[in-house]
């Protein structure tokens, strides 16, 4: 990939595709159709693009959350939220099914996932939701650079899991970026081969590449289902053999019913090289800080108001997942906007408009973080402006980045800085290091059995 | 008419060389200019203030290149006595993030300094000039310093001049 | 008052105190951490917001207790202080402001902090080995110290310590000036990119020689990640490792202290500095005292002692020896450890001298990019020459003038200005008349800025420190009499110059570095004495910076008369007690000590974990593979040792030992066919493959189970007696350790 020079433009707005939507002013619509690109309002403006961002935002979470069909596609022939089901990004193939051990070859996109041993005995349960496609696994509970796992008010850890849409899964399975000497083979193949996932585009009517990141709470019997999206999900804990990664515990399966609490959306498109990150959150997960005490209205699923925890601290080390800890006791430090607030309700009233109690209303926009400056083109990322002065400067989800919220450079989230430092495993160059925003290419393995380093 | 916050903006641009559009672009999540304008008045007061965005205004309105207004501003017509000093002040900022008392104005002391903010220090202007990045701050990928840097040009929207040209970097 | 008791106490939660509680805890040991400084933070938010919005970026600019030049503060008002540049700027011959109570001649320049995590917040990162002249200095140049081990015996420990804190480089690099690495070695992760300032370098030293040895440019081996290592980020080139690494692509000792947390085996109390410790009848430790704060500035909270069975003392060069002689009494007036004497002494810096200089014009090389520092000059750490003059290491710098010369922020002064603080307004040339100093604006100010700053270099000669009488130390550390921190602990006071041997070395770096600046590059230099480490060599005004480097101050040896801990860094004075860190070294070389603290670590982790869990066990001759009771789980290398006693195999081999006797025998009914017959044999779990152990053997690595051994002799006895006929025993030990 060329680095392209960002030659810095006037003025935003000519740069940004803009559609001048003949319906900018009517109501937004349910609809299955992921949008390809943000559609610009006039006149541009820091906020009116926020709107129009956070619009994709909203549309893109609908589209996604879609009630699927057995092969993953929309069913259109039912509205969102009637009934709670299997969504669209559910059919998704998972990242562990992409880098697996021994850097092996991926299945094919619509082939069903492989299990590990331990979750095969289970029998799902009544899990009707997911026919032909195997429930998700969830086995990932330590929060980004270790900063700690994220404890419910059972004393259960929360659960992620990332998937990415076939787009993304062919940029990774088509040049071998799947294991670590697929991708040596891959740079070493063009001397200008690059890392550079598909972009989604107005102009093509295209949707870009786009991963998924879902953070699930075990439903105790405290818990409303009907207040949340719910899965019969396989509840994977790998074994551990090393005590200074944490108690040693034999690998285990377990069949729970969670409940989705955070979601993270990430598309790149023709207006955002650097992708377009969308954040949502359940509305009952945490207070703001910014609210008073004594006004942080409940219950919160991971705050408790007669609590005296630490505030946004992780529990202490050892962290073993098999062992009731003590509930975290989480803030959001950076306050949703009016704005924000005020399109979340607009979205919320619409999902109702299929069903007073669908669970999708239960559903917040914490903000969508997206590249201010105009953006190069063919997609590419400028050198002289790399992360292209995202908006806003930070954007953290409670659920995913909850030890790391705040306002400091590099060391408070920002999706599009942290994902700036993602690499690939051939770091040779900056041509060859670079990942394309996705640290998903650092868990390729090596063929040779030999593992990612450490 | 232009607002207090433009004349700040292009009086800074003038002072620095780096252009307007690069100082307050018009899609700005960070929003330096109107944070550092609301810093600087009581530190400079409004008796140093308003004299140089009026001259900035008025030699604006003539058409008076960017260069030629600094030049005015801090060689040939100073407005006030402690124009200078202001005006040097002002540059310090954007160049490095870091506010220096140039007189004493009311409980500021001269000498004094003080990094503005975090995000003043991290979008101060010397690193780019220097063809780099703020120590503590890169938003560049590994091994990048192996490589020619962007152009000046690039970074700052100034050209280098003919002599130092050769030795730019070139980024094809 | 709290007890505290496990089985280990371990002051200090840096680079050495987390590598030996990480070792211990791997080896089932409970351990207790002292840690004088606040908790290892959630992230680095607060860490890094106070450097980027502090004027003085020192490396302890991040770190509590908060420093500030307006106002002073004075360490007699804070319950964990420690030396910073503010003191060196405010006074560092002034009690009132500076931590360390220095008494002089020169200043000690160097700082550290009390932190979670320690030092290794702001190291550069730079991960070289000692080369093995440095361990013979005595014997080879008749000055200084030797070292009571060599290269050798460091190997496999240098090796261990490059996976933990995860080294980046190339074997072919660095197997210079006698250093080997094990066959098939190859390091962590490859090398770091070099900068187009070490390319200048490249081009003007190749092929040059100084004094007949030839003058190389090395990519720098680093902790530093140039791959995705260990769940941490690459390097993105924030050039600011010192004073903190935004994205931890840098090692640092919280990696290690949070994966000893995680085994469930360690306890750190943070605020609480150890005070005194407490000698029992029979001369062992029988308990550190400490007192505990909350605020930094506010009053005692508690107070307490720690129980251990054994005692580490890891709070580097300045706070341990401080912590032993004031815990003199009248059973031990010289303090704790020290009947030699020589605890304190031997206070040894890597004295810096900074040379700067601008490239030619149409040179541009770009600095203020990359790591702080990415390659150096190494061949000349070692030669003939250090009979005469001590011996250095060059690190080239990426960071323009900021080191020297406050830069950017001094240049952009001067062109605002219209000063010339930084000689380059105008820059000094022959020019009749001389160009005038300019004070610039807009466009021509960008450029001018510009050319300057893309010229910029600096280089960094770290100068090996030597005492002229090595049993008589001129550099050294005594608690101050008069002075206190709010806790009531006496203060260091530092004595400290530099030696003539120390200065010669200063005076060819001077010599050097002007060829390599003004010949080799073709620059223009501006080096100037910097206070306050000035001083005179012969006719040459010269000054000297701290590298951050505290060493030398209770070396090991293998007299006790002369040294403070044998070589597996155990009291001669206490048997219970080990003093970790690079205060053992009693020479220091030249190279950046992080990476050697580090392999020592591992080595007395492993002394002080055979203490408590080695298995000493006899082994029959007449039985076929017997129980250990030893669980290996593969990631902690284990050690079989031969201790005493003889066996027999057969009447023709006779009585021997774990090597057996001179027959090899290939029958498969043989514990391990083709090896000695009466060997000593291991295997891991009944069905692993049998290794030879002989006397001394590492047990083979990824494997888990029981070890089991057993005598190289005919198991099933098809061909003969068998096992029936064999005599004896060998009483064997099963230890942690690597080969």
């Amino acid at each position: 990939m060329r680095m392209e020079v960002s030659r810095h433009g006037p003025l935003g707005c000519a740069l940004f595709g803009v559609l001048l939507c003949p319906f900018a002013s009517a109501a937004p619509s349910l609809s299955p159709q992921i949008p390809f690109d943000v559609t610009a309002t006039q006149p541009i403006s820091l906020s009116s693009l926020q709107g129009n961002f956070d619009e994709l935002s909203w549309q893109t979470f609908i589209a996604l959350n879609w009630p699927a069909l057995d092969n993953g596609n929309p069913n259109t022939g039912i509205t969102i939220g009637k009934q709670d089901g299997a969504t669209v990004w559910e059919s998704w193939k998972e990242s562990y099914q992409i880098f697996r051990a021994k850097g092996q070859t991926p299945l094919p996109w619509d082939a069903p996932a492989t299990l590990p041993e331990v979750c095969k005995q289970l029998k799902p349960g009544r899990l009707l939701q997911q026919m032909g496609k195997v429930p998700d696994m969830l086995d990932e509970f330590i929060q980004p650079f270790e900063s700690g796992p994220l404890v419910d008010q059972n004393g259960a850890y929360t659960r992620n899991e990332i998937v990415v849409n076939q787009s993304m899964f062919n940029g990774i399975v088509d040049n071998g970026l799947y294991s670590i000497e697929g991708q040596q083979k891959f740079f070493a193949a063009k001397k200008t081969n690059t890392v550079a996932f598909s972009c989604g585009s107005n102009d093509t009517s295209q949707v870009g590449s786009v991963m998924v990141k879902a953070s699930w709470k075990v439903l105790g019997a405290n818990d409303r289902p009907q207040d949340f999206h719910t899965v019969d999900a396989l509840v994977y804990t790998p074994g551990n053999s090393d005590p200074s990664h944490g108690p040693i515990v034999e690998e285990s399966c377990a069949s729970q019913s969670v409940g989705l609490v955070g979601l993270h959306i990430v598309h790149k498109t023709a207006s955002a090289p650097q992708w377009v990150w969308s954040t949502f959150e359940h509305v009952n997960n945490v207070p703001e800080q910014s609210t008073p005490v004594a006004q942080r209205k409940g219950p919160y699923l991971f705050y408790n108001a007669a609590s005296d925890s630490a505030i946004n601290q992780p529990p202490p080390r050892p962290w073993n997942p098999a062992v009731k800890a003590t509930p975290s006791q989480v803030v959001r430090e950076v306050p949703l906007t009016g704005p924000t607030n005020t399109l979340n309700a607009k979205y919320q009233a619409l999902l109702r408009t299929a069903n007073p109690q669908s669970v999708w209303a239960n559903y917040q926009l914490i903000s969508t973080q997206w590249p201010t400056a105009a953006p190069p083109p063919n997609c590419q990322i400028s050198a002289a402006n790399p992360l292209g002065n995202p908006a806003p400067s930070f954007l953290a989800n409670a659920t995913l980045e909850t030890y790391i919220q705040g306002t400091t450079p590099q060391a408070s989230s920002s999706c599009m800085a942290c994902h700036g430092n993602a690499a690939t495993h051939v770091t040779e160059s900056p041509r060859t290091s670079f990942a394309d925003f996705t640290y998903l290419l650092e868990r390729a393995q090596s063929t040779s059995g030999q593992g990612a380093k450490q | 008419m232009s607002t207090d916050l433009d004349n700040f903006v292009g009086l800074s641009s003038a002072l620095t060389g780096i252009p307007i559009e690069r100082l307050a672009p018009q899609l700005d999540p960070v929003g330096l200019p109107p944070l550092f304008l609301d810093y600087v008045t009581p530190r400079i007061t409004t008796d140093v203030l308003n004299p140089l965005l009026t001259q900035y205004a008025t030699l604006a309105a003539d058409h008076v290149p960017p260069d030629k207004i600094a030049q005015q501003v801090l060689v040939t017509t100073q407005p006030t006595p402690n124009s200078v000093l202001a005006a040097r002040s002002i540059m310090k900022l954007w160049f490095l993030g870091v506010w220096y008392q140039p007189y004493d104005a009311g409980s500021y002391k001269k000498g004094d300094s003080a990094v503005v903010s975090d995000q003043a220090y991290i979008y101060s202007w010397a690193w780019k000039v220097a063809q780099a990045h703020p120590m503590g701050y890169s938003e560049s990928f590994f091994g990048y310093w192996n490589e020619q840097p962007s152009s000046l040009e690039d970074l700052t929207g100034v050209p280098a001049t003919a002599s130092s040209s050769a030795q730019q970097g070139d980024r094809s | 008052m709290n007890i505290e008791q496990a089985e280990v106490v371990i002051v200090g939660a840096g680079l050495a105190g987390s590598i030996v509680a990480y070792q211990l805890a791997m080896a089932g040991v409970e351990v207790l951490v002292l840690e004088s400084g606040p908790e290892i933070p959630v992230n680095r938010a607060q860490y890094l917001e106070r450097f980027y919005t502090t004027t003085l970026k020192t490396p302890e600019s991040p770190y509590p207790p908060v420093t500030s030049l307006d106002p002073p503060r004075d360490p007699a008002g804070q319950n964990a202080p420690r030396a910073t540049i503010a003191d060196l700027i405010l006074g560092w011959d002034d009690p009132k402001v500076s931590y360390l109570v220095q008494k002089g001649p020169m200043p000690f320049t160097s700082t550290y902090e009390r932190v979670g995590g320690g030092t290794t917040w702001h190291w550069v990162g730079t991960c070289l080995r000692m080369v093995p002249n440095d361990f013979r200095l005595r014997s080879l140049y008749n000055v200084g110290v030797d070292w009571p081990i060599g290269y050798d015996d460091l190997q496999s420990a240098y090796c261990r310590a490059e996976a933990e804190i995860g080294v980046s480089a190339n074997v072919a690099d660095q197997a210079y000036l006698g250093m080997t690495f094990p066959e098939g070695y190859a390091f962590p992760m490859r090398s770091i990119p070099l900068s187009l300032v070490d390319g200048s370098f490249v081009a003007a030293v190749t092929g040059q020689t100084f004094d007949g040895l030839p003058l190389v440019v090395s990519p720098t081996p680093a902790g530093r990640n140039s791959e995705p290592y260990a769940g941490r980020r690459v390097c993105a080139g924030n050039t600011n490792c010192t004073p903190i690494c935004p994205i931890q692509a840098k090692y640092d000792a919280t990696v290690t202290m949070n994966k000893a947390l995680a085994t469930g085996k360690v306890k750190v109390l943070y605020r609480t500095v150890a005070t005194k410790l407490n000698v029992g009848l029979d001369g062992t430790i029988f308990g550190v005292e400490f007192k505990q704060y909350q605020l930094g500035d506010g009053p005692i909270t508690g107070f307490g002692e720690a129980l251990g069975q054994r005692y580490v003392i890891a709070a580097h060069a300045i706070e341990t020896p401080k912590l032993l002689l004031n815990s003199a009494t009248p059973a031990w007036p010289k303090g704790v450890a020290n009947s030699s004497g020589q605890v304190g002494r031997n206070l040894a810096d890597h004295p810096i001298y900074l040379a700067w200089g601008l490239m030619p014009e149409g040179k541009a090389i770009f600095p203020y990019r990359g790591p702080l520092s990415t390659a150096g000059i190494e061949s000349l750490r070692d030669g003939a020459f250090r009979s005469e003059r001590a011996a250095w290491r060059i690190e080239i710098g990426n960071e323009g003038w900021n080191w020297p010369a406050n830069d950017p922020y001094k240049t952009v002064a001067d062109f605002i200005d219209g000063t010339n603080a930084n000689g380059v307004n105008p820059l000094k040339s022959d020019q009749d008349p001389k160009p005038p100093t300019e004070a610039l604006y807009g466009t021509a100010l960008v450029q001018k800025l510009n050319d300057i700053f893309v010229r910029q270099f600096r280089i960094a000669f770290l100068v090996e420190q030597v005492e002229d009488d090595p049993d008589n130390a001129k550099c050294y550390i005594v608690p101050s009499a008069d002075f206190k921190d709010r806790l009531g602990i006496p203060r260091p006071e530092i004595h400290y110059e530099l030696s003539k041997y120390t200065q010669k070395g200063f005076l060819e770096a001077k010599r050097l570095a002007t060829h390599i600046i003004k010949d080799l590059l073709g620059a223009v230099e501006l080096t100037t004495p910097l206070t306050p480490g000035t001083f005179t060599y012969g006719n040459e005004p010269m000054s000297f910076q701290g590298a951050g480097h505290l060493m030398g101050t209770y070396r090991m040896g293998s007299d006790p008369a002369t040294s403070v801990v044998d070589k597996d860094q155990r009291s001669w004075d206490h048997k219970n007690l080990f003093l970790v860190g690079d205060g053992v070294f009693p020479s220091s070389g030249t190279s950046n000590p992080s990476l050697t603290i580090a392999a020592l670590s591992f080595q007395a982790g492993d002394t002080v974990a055979n203490d408590l869990k080695a298995v000493t066990l006899t082994v029959q001759a007449n039985e076929t593979w017997q129980g250990t009771g030893v669980q290996i789980n593969g990631l902690v290398p284990r050690l079989v040792r031969y201790v005493s006693g003889l066996w027999c195999a057969s009447p023709q081999g006779g009585n021997v030992d774990g090597n057996g006797g001179s027959r090899h025998i290939d029958y498969s009914s043989y514990a391990l066919p083709g090896a000695a017959e009466g060997a000593l044999i291991g295997r891991v779990g009944s069905g692993g493959k049998p290794f030879l152990v002989g006397d001394l053997a590492q047990v083979p690595g990824n494997q888990q189970g029981e070890l089991q051994l057993c005598i190289n002799d005919d198991l099933t006895g098809q061909h003969g007696a068998g096992l029936s006929d064999n005599t004896g025993a060998l009483t064997i030990r099963v230890e942690f350790g690597a080969l």
